[in-house]
């Protein structure tokens, strides 16, 4: 009787036999269910000292990883498995990107965006796509390598590495950082997964301030009750410890954030504040979304804008050229923000000195909204409509006129968040 | 009021034949003497061998004396006929005559003699010998008043089998590289010419062998072709034709028409005027008609009988030798006819030439086409003059660098028209007329050539980018390779990957250039591809058909 395979031996096996058949989603769906322990059996059988798969080996022997980093790992150590038995046995191997544009994609209110599973296949069969390729598995090793060396990199930090390792070749120089950016989307839409699980990184935009204690992807611990603290682009590695506040709610704009934090509207209602800052970076959206998933409430506050239904959609529903990512969405947060039925309670006495007009732009926005997947409900097609109808919008600023003076500023923000609250999420404050 | 004699005339106007220019005084006169030797040379059927000396005799403030001496294996000439040759202007044997030759009216020589006398007051020795027994030599000036031969000395001498003449003329000029040009163009359109040229200095020196033994055919002289009849000419042929008929005229007066086409030509006049009247007794405007049907009848081109061009293969030996150019193509058009004179046009483009003309300086570029363009008439190369020239016009309009033959090219444009009474714009015989069929002739032989050099070019920029490409897939695969051996630690592929993806062949000279090692040295003994796997092994032939 043979001896029993062990879990490595099996995992190089079925990774070999995908390769063979030059089917890298087979590949991925191997790497995506493989057990840690067994990857990095197979990889202790197969590395060499000093080399990249060395380094992803001691990676995911020692270091703390969420599973999504785990994952990732192992699906781009995986991949280049792969690669270099196809490239041992002299044939050409074919990776498949998942495309995300409008034709790929579909929606779901629960699961948001997600890609359809259309794919570009790239080929080394290929000239031009073999040169993609080439630089793609630079990048990987960059990228691991940089794991390894616990650093982070930016997109800025690629696109110089890239152009100095290739600038010297002919045919070979990028054309600009748009080449890099556009090779670690094609990375991200290969494996699937954000590339901040690969450190690849942003820079740190958005605040969070409340009764919430957090493990950042450091290990360190931090509460972000006695100050706001940053959210960095790594947010979505973090983990919440703790956390006492009833809901979270994330503003647009920095005034409110403010007011809500100094006012101690927050405080005394037991609400947590994430600042948004316009359009929200992806490690905001993946905090939102760990926040969520630990249960508690999300109530989005925005302006009332077409551009701000976006905004607040793309919190609670996800994106279109991010629809191959999971974790950048919470589909149970709320909208908290000025809608149109507003107008004629909490803004009423203001309406007429608060409203603004459209611009051309923010029209042409409304009107593309009403075909977007994600606004095909009664209620986002009645406020784009609305904004089709009247041509005019306001701003969060507005509330703070509608209380008066600032005085009553607080009183009137705890009432409206407080009737919101209730009216959206059923959450008692 | 006085008759004047054409010797004064010249004397007084020097520039009518070419001699206005100190610069050009010893080119042209080589080119006088040296055209009637191989004129000469070519109707006695002799393989012409000419030996050119210069000598420089004295300073004259900015100009220097020459003595220049040109000696051929001709014929010679009769001692009766060479006072008359020499010494009197307007005399030749070619004038009128419907037949290719170099010189055209008997003005040349004699000319060179007359500016000799006139700037240096020297008298021309000539010698001359017709039967190799005996050779005469002759002082000769012009008396210019009479143009006519002075015969200062007389004598013979023997002449050891030698036939033929020789010249020594004194001239007062200043000296110019382009004797040296002249003298290779003419070497390289006359193949069959062996040419020494003794020069000033130890470098200014000539050897040119011939390279064929084939004089070229002797053009015999042809009636005029109707295509190019007009008024004038009809005028002329109908007062002095003996036929009768104008049937018979046009079949007995004209080249290629046989009774089909002269018929044509007929039915055409038929209601315009009597045909039945006597080509003689025809009115202005009835030969008018007749000159306009003549030319819109269908009918052969010229024959070429009277015609000698170079020919293709000739053309490009005479030139290649002395360029070594990276490709070459010449082209010889059919006969055309202006005014029922024929001519035909000859194009070689050398290209990417990496030796140049003595002589021919970046100055020889045409500033408009950024090419090297050399005319030739009747294998006679021009030097001078060339703005005025149909022939450089036509060059610049046949839009060389549509062919891609463009000035860093280093590419020469030979451009030869031989022809019948060709319409030059002087005496000098510096440069053709602008001349309608000239012109287009020209134009489309350069264009029909340039499109067989541009042919060259396609084919060799292609093997270039199949190169560039073979290349690009090296350099990029060897990256890939280089990024997958990092992640492995270890050399991957084995040589087979180069060759199933159609580099093997570039790979040894990027692993130098870029310093890369990226493959397994061992041939993979054991062999990793599985037997059940029959698929992998289909995707291989595909790399390889990449």
């Amino acid at each position: 009787m043979p001896p029993k395979k062990t879990g490595g031996e099996r995992l190089y096996e079925s990774i070999e036999d995908a390769a063979l058949s030059d089917e890298f989603e087979q590949i991925y769906e191997t790497a995506c269910i493989a057990k840690r322990q067994d990857f990095v059996r197979m990889l202790t059988t197969h590395k060499k000292d000093s080399s990249t798969m060395a380094m992803a080996h001691d990676i995911l022997q020692e270091r703390r990883l969420t599973r999504s980093q785990e994952q990732s790992i192992m699906v781009i150590a995986s991949y280049c498995l792969g690669a270099m038995i196809r490239v041992e046995n002299a044939l050409p191997y074919t990776f498949k990107a998942l495309k995300v544009d409008r034709a790929s994609v579909e929606y779901d209110d629960v699961d948001g965006y997600t890609a359809s599973g259309d794919t570009l296949a790239m080929t080394t069969s290929n000239i031009d796509q073999a040169a993609t390729l080439a630089k793609l598995q630079f990048l990987v090793n960059h990228i691991i390598e940089t794991i390894a060396a616990n650093s982070v990199s930016t997109k800025r930090d690629c696109y110089y590495m890239l152009k100095n390792q290739f600038q010297k070749y002919p045919w070979m120089d990028l054309a600009g950082q748009g080449e890099s950016d556009r090779l670690i989307d094609t990375l991200e839409r290969i494996t699937r997964m954000q590339r901040e699980n690969l450190n690849v990184t942003a820079d740190p935009k958005g605040l969070i301030y409340g009764n919430i204690t957090i493990i950042d992807d450091e290990g360190k611990e931090f509460s972000c009750g006695e100050r706001e603290q940053s959210i960095t682009g790594l947010a979505g590695q973090w983990e919440i410890k703790k956390y006492s506040a009833r809901a979270i709610i994330p503003v647009e704009k920095t005034g409110v954030f403010m007011d809500l934090k100094k006012l101690r509207v927050a405080d005394e209602l037991n609400i947590g504040l994430i600042h948004l800052g316009g359009q929200p970076a992806r490690g905001c959206r993946a905090l939102i979304k760990l926040l969520s998933e630990k249960g508690i409430p999300i109530g989005v506050l925005t302006d009332f804008s077409p551009w701000s239904g976006m905004i607040a959609k793309s919190v609670m529903s996800g994106s279109i050229n991010a629809a191959h990512l999971p974790g950048l969405h919470a589909s149970r947060a709320a909208f908290l923000g000025i809608e149109s039925a507003d107008v004629n309670t909490w803004l009423k006495d203001v309406w007429k000195s608060v409203q603004e007009p459209l611009s051309k732009n923010d029209l042409l926005r409304a009107q593309n909204n009403l075909s977007l997947p994600y606004m095909q409900d009664d209620y986002w097609k009645g406020e784009n409509e609305w904004f089709v109808k009247h041509g005019r919008k306001t701003e969060l600023e507005a509330l703070g006129t509608a209380a008066g003076s600032p005085m009553k500023k607080k009183e009137f923000y705890k009432s409206f968040l407080r009737t919101k609250l209730r009216q959206k999420l059923k959450v008692r404050v | 009021m006085k008759e004047i004699s054409f010797s004064e005339f010249i004397a007084t106007n020097p520039h009518l034949v070419g001699f206005e220019s100190s610069v050009k005084m010893i080119p042209i006169s080589i080119h006088e003497i040296l055209t009637n030797s191989l004129d000469a040379c070519e109707s006695a059927g002799i393989l012409p061998e000419v030996w050119i000396d210069l000598k420089s005799l004295d300073e004259k403030g900015r100009f220097k004396r020459y003595k220049l001496t040109i000696k051929d294996n001709g014929p010679g000439i009769l001692p009766k006929n060479v006072p008359l040759v020499f010494g009197k202007l307007l005399y030749g044997s070619k004038f009128g005559v419907r037949r290719q030759s170099r010189g055209q009216q008997g003005i040349g020589v004699s000319a060179v003699v007359l500016i000799s006398q006139i700037k240096t007051g020297e008298h021309t020795k000539i010698i001359s010998s017709t039967d190799g027994r005996k050779s005469h030599i002759f002082k000769i000036s012009i008396d210019v008043d009479r143009n006519t031969a002075k015969v200062h000395d007389r004598r013979t001498e023997k002449a050891n089998g030698w036939t033929g003449v020789e010249i020594s003329v004194i001239l007062e000029a200043q000296f110019s590289s382009r004797i040296m040009e002249y003298l290779e163009l003419t070497a390289a359109i006359n193949p069959h010419l062996s040419l020494h040229y003794n020069g000033v200095t130890e470098k200014d020196r000539l050897e040119v062998n011939r390279r064929t033994e084939e004089i070229p055919t002797i053009p015999i002289e042809t009636k005029p072709h109707p295509s190019g009849a007009d008024h004038d000419l009809l005028k002329r042929l109908t007062a002095r034709t003996k036929h009768s008929t104008l049937a018979d005229f046009l079949k007995g007066e004209f080249d290629r028409v046989r009774s089909d086409v002269a018929k044509q030509i007929i039915d055409r006049c038929k209601k315009r005027f009597d045909i039945k009247k006597k080509p003689a007794d025809l009115s202005k405007e009835e030969l008018s008609t007749l000159a306009e049907a003549m030319s819109d009848v269908q009918m052969l081109p010229p024959s070429s009988e009277c015609l000698s061009p170079v020919g293709e293969p000739i053309l490009i030996q005479g030139v290649v030798s002395q360029l070594s150019p990276s490709f070459i193509e010449a082209v010889t058009r059919k006969p055309q006819a202006m005014h029922g004179q024929p001519f035909l046009v000859e194009v070689i483009i050398a290209y990417n030439c990496t030796t140049e003309f003595g002589g021919t300086g970046e100055s020889s570029i045409d500033p408009a086409t950024g090419v090297y363009i050399h005319r030739f008439v009747n294998r006679v190369p021009l030097l001078f003059s060339e703005s005025g020239d149909v022939t450089m016009k036509a060059a610049r309009d046949a839009g060389l660098s549509r062919y891609e033959i463009a000035p860093e090219t280093k590419s020469h444009l030979f451009i030869h028209v031989a022809g019948v009474n060709i319409p030059y714009t002087s005496e000098s015989k510096e440069a053709i007329k602008y001349v309608d069929e000239y012109y287009e002739e020209i134009r489309l032989a350069i264009q029909e050539c340039g499109r067989k050099i541009s042919k060259h070019i396609r084919r060799i920029k292609k093997s270039e980018e199949e190169a560039v490409r073979g290349k690009r897939k090296a350099i990029i695969h060897s990256l890939l390779l280089k990024e997958i051996n990092r992640y492995a630690g270890r050399k991957v592929a084995s040589p087979e990957y180069a060759t199933a993806f159609g580099f093997d062949h570039c790979v040894s000279n990027i692993e130098e250039e870029f310093d890369l090692d990226i493959f397994r040295r061992e041939i993979a003994t054991k062999k990793r591809l599985r037997q059940t796997d029959r698929r992998a092994t289909s995707i291989t032939a595909i790399a390889v058909g990449d």
